[in-house]
C-alpha cells in the first residue's frame, strides 16, 4: 500500500457567465487515502498474468473492486538505459480490469506510458514523494508530512559523500546491560532505562543517557561527534569517553562518585558537572 | 508441561552442583518426576554429590553417541522416589557435547518428567552454553562477593541472548537468584555483600539465601545432597527455594544473623 495525497484541484472556468449557484454542488478538499500499488517489474504481458492470478487466487476476494495505482518505475526514465521494455498499458489494464481490479492511475514511467495512461482514462500521480498542497487546507488537523515512497525508483544517492553522518533513530533499550555485553547505537543517541553493569560497555555516536547506575564503560560520539554528551543517572564507570576522548574510573572526579552527573568534550578534555 | 531448568553462575565453586543435587531432591520429594543431567563433561561431580558414583554404567555422552539408550543411561535415586540421574562422562572432553544430541535427549526426557534439572559446568565455554540453550528457566548461583556476581551478571547476559527462546523470539528465560554461603553477621559488618547490594546489580528476583553452613561440605563427601540433612539451615533453606520454585509462597529465612536462646547459650551448640 502506498499513502497518497489527492491535491485539490482548480476546476476549469468554464468559457460562458456561469449559472447562478444557490447552494454549493461540490467540495473540493485534500485528502490522503490508502491505495494499493502494483509495482510492474517486467513487461511480459503473459508473466503478469500468471503471477497475478497466483496472487488473487491466495487473497480470496480482498483485492475484488479494488482502485489500483500502477507503479511504472521499472520503467521510467532513469530505469531505461538497463533495459528497453515496451510496456503496453492498455494489455495490462485489460488483464486487471477482467479480473475485477480497478486501475485508478499511473506513477512515475516514461512519458510515453504516462500519455496512454491519460488515453486510457486513468490518472498520472505526481512522481517523486508527495508535495504538500500550497494553498492552505481547509481541515483543521495538520496534514501529515510525506512519507518517503517505499517503492521509489532508485535510491537518492547523497550530494556530498563527504558529508557527516546524518543521525538516525535514537536506540533504547530496556534491560540491564550486562557484564560482557556490548550496546552500540549507530549514528544515533543510546538510552538505557537501567543499569549498566560493569563489564558492560555501550556505545553511540550520539549522545549517551543512562537512567540506572553506570557500572560499565561508556563510550559516547564514538563516529567522532565531539558534541556529544554522556549523561547517567549514577556516574560509577570504569570508562568514558567522547570522540576517543577517554578517562578511566580512578581520574573520575570523586565528588560525582555515584551520583547524577553529565560528561562533555572542551577543548579535548572530559568536563564533568553534576546534573539537576 | 516439563521444565527445563538450568543450575548455572559463570563462576566455579558457587554451589551449582549442590544446589542442583538439593533441587533435584527437593522437587521429587514432592512428587515430581525429576531428572538431574550432569552437563560438565570431563569434571563429573554431580554423580558423587548425589551418591551414585559407583552405579554409572553408562552416561549422557553414550547416548549422545547411541552407544547406549536413555532408559540405560539414567540411575535411579535410592533415597527418593522419582528422581533419577544422568551423569556426565568423565573420559570425554566438552567437544563430545552436540547441539542435535542435547535435544534429543532433552525433548525425549520432556516426555516422561516434569523437573529436567540441568547441571552446568562454570565458564561460558561450550559445556555452560549447552547447559543453557534449551532452558525454560534459570537458576543463577553466587556467592556473596563481588568476582561471583560479576560472573552471573555475564551468565545472565548470554542467558538473554543466546538460549533457544532468546533466538526463537520465545517468553524469555525466566530467571531466580540464589545467594549461597551466606553470612548475615559479615553483611552487617560489610564484609560480605547483601542480598539487596547483589539485587542492585543483578536485577534478577530472589529466589532463596542459603546461609553458610559447615554441613554443605560434611554431605558433599558422604555423597548426601545437603538438603535431606533434615533440620540443618542449609536443608530448611533449599526446602524453602524448592517450594518458590513450584510456586508456593515462603517467607525469606536466614537474612538475619540468628540470636542464640537462652537455652542455647548456657548449653552452647546451635
Amino acid at each position: 500500500m502506498s499513502q497518497l495525497q489527492e491535491k485539490p484541484v482548480d476546476p476549469e472556468q468554464p468559457a460562458e457567465k456561469p449559472a447562478p449557484i444557490e447552494k454549493d454542488a461540490i467540495d473540493f478538499r485534500g485528502t490522503s487515502i490508502n491505495l494499493t500499488s502494483l509495482r510492474l517489474l517486467r513487461p511480459d504481458l503473459n508473466a503478469i498474468k500468471a503471477h497475478l492470478d497466483l496472487s488473487l487466487e491466495k487473497s480470496g476476494d480482498f483485492f475484488r473492486d479494488a482502485p489500483v495505482m500502477l507503479d511504472l518505475s521499472m520503467f521510467s526514465e532513469a530505469a531505461k538505459s538497463e533495459f528497453s521494455p515496451v510496456l503496453d498499458l492498455r494489455g495490462v489494464v485489460t488483464i486487471l480490469r477482467a479480473r475485477r481490479l480497478v486501475p485508478v492511475g499511473v506513477r512515475y514511467g516514461t512519458d510515453s506510458l504516462k500519455r496512454s495512461a491519460r488515453s486510457l482514462g486513468l490518472g498520472v500521480f505526481a512522481d517523486e514523494t508527495m508535495v504538500l498542497p500550497k494553498e492552505p487546507v481547509v481541515e483543521p488537523e495538520p496534514e501529515p508530512e510525506p512519507e518517503p515512497v517505499p517503492t521509489a525508483p532508485l535510491p537518492k544517492i547523497p550530494e556530498d559523500s563527504e558529508a557527516p553522518v546524518e543521525k538516525t533513530a535514537t536506540r533504547i533499550i530496556d534491560h540491564p546491560v550486562r557484564s560482557g555485553q556490548r550496546v552500540y547505537a549507530r549514528n544515533g543517541d543510546l538510552i538505557v532505562l537501567g543499569p549498566v553493569n560493569g563489564g558492560g560497555e555501550v556505545l553511540a555516536d550520539g549522545n549517551i543517557h543512562v537512567y540506572g547506575p553506570l557500572r560499565g564503560r561508556a563510550l559516547a560520539g564514538a563516529g567522532g561527534d565531539t558534541e556529544a554528551r554522556i549523561f547517567c543517572h549514577e556516574l560509577d564507570a570504569q570508562l568514558v569517553a567522547i570522540a576517543g576522548i577517554y578517562q578511566v574510573s580512578e581520574f573520575i572526579p570523586r565528588e560525582f562518585n555515584c551520583s547524577p552527573a553529565q560528561i562533555w568534550l572542551a577543548d579535548d578534555l572530559l568536563e564533568f558537572a553534576p546534573l539537576v | 508441561m516439563a521444565k527445563v531448568i538450568v543450575v548455572t553462575s559463570g563462576k566455579g565453586g558457587v554451589g551449582k552442583t549442590t544446589t542442583s543435587a538439593s533441587f533435584a531432591v527437593g522437587l521429587a520429594q514432592k512428587g515430581f518426576r525429576t531428572v538431574v543431567i550432569d552437563f560438565d563433561v570431563g569434571l563429573r561431580n554431580l554423580d558423587l554429590i548425589m551418591g551414585c558414583e559407583r552405579r554409572v554404567v553408562y552416561d549422557f555422552i553414550n547416548v549422545i553417541h547411541d552407544d547406549a539408550n536413555l532408559s540405560q543411561a539414567l540411575i535411579k535415586d535410592k533415597r527418593v522416589e522419582n528422581l533419577y540421574i544422568l551423569a556426565a562422562s568423565q573420559t570425554r572432553d566438552k567437544d563430545a557435547l552436540t547441539m542435535e544430541g542435547v535435544e534429543s535427549i532433552i525433548m525425549e526426557l520432556k516426555k516422561s518428567f516434569d523437573y529436567i534439572i540441568c547441571d552446568s559446568p562454570a565458564g561460558i565455554e561450550k559445556g555452560a552454553f549447552m547447559a543453557m540453550y534449551f532452558a525454560d528457566e534459570a537458576l543463577i548461583v553466587t556467592n556473596p562477593e563481588v568476582s561471583s556476581v560479576r560472573d552471573a551478571d555475564r551468565i545472565l547476559g548470554l542467558l538473554d541472548a543466546k538460549t533457544f527462546r532468546a533466538k526463537n523470539g520465545d517468553e524469555p528465560v525466566r530467571q531466580h537468584l540464589l545467594v549461597t554461603r551466606y553470612v548475615p553477621s559479615r553483611v552487617e559488618k560489610g564484609e560480605m555483600l547483601g542480598v539487596n547490594d547483589i539485587n542492585d546489580i543483578l536485577n534478577v528476583p530472589l529466589l532463596g539465601v542459603i546461609p553458610e553452613s559447615t554441613q554443605v561440605l560434611q554431605s558433599s563427601n558422604a555423597g548426601l545432597p545437603v538438603i535431606l540433612e533434615a533440620g540443618t539451615s542449609a536443608a530448611q533453606a533449599y526446602e524453602d527455594a524448592v517450594c518458590r520454585i513450584a510456586g508456593e509462597n515462603r517467607p525469606m529465612r536466614f537474612l538475619q544473623e540468628r540470636k542464640p536462646s537462652l537455652l542455647q547459650r548456657i548449653f552452647g551448640g546451635g
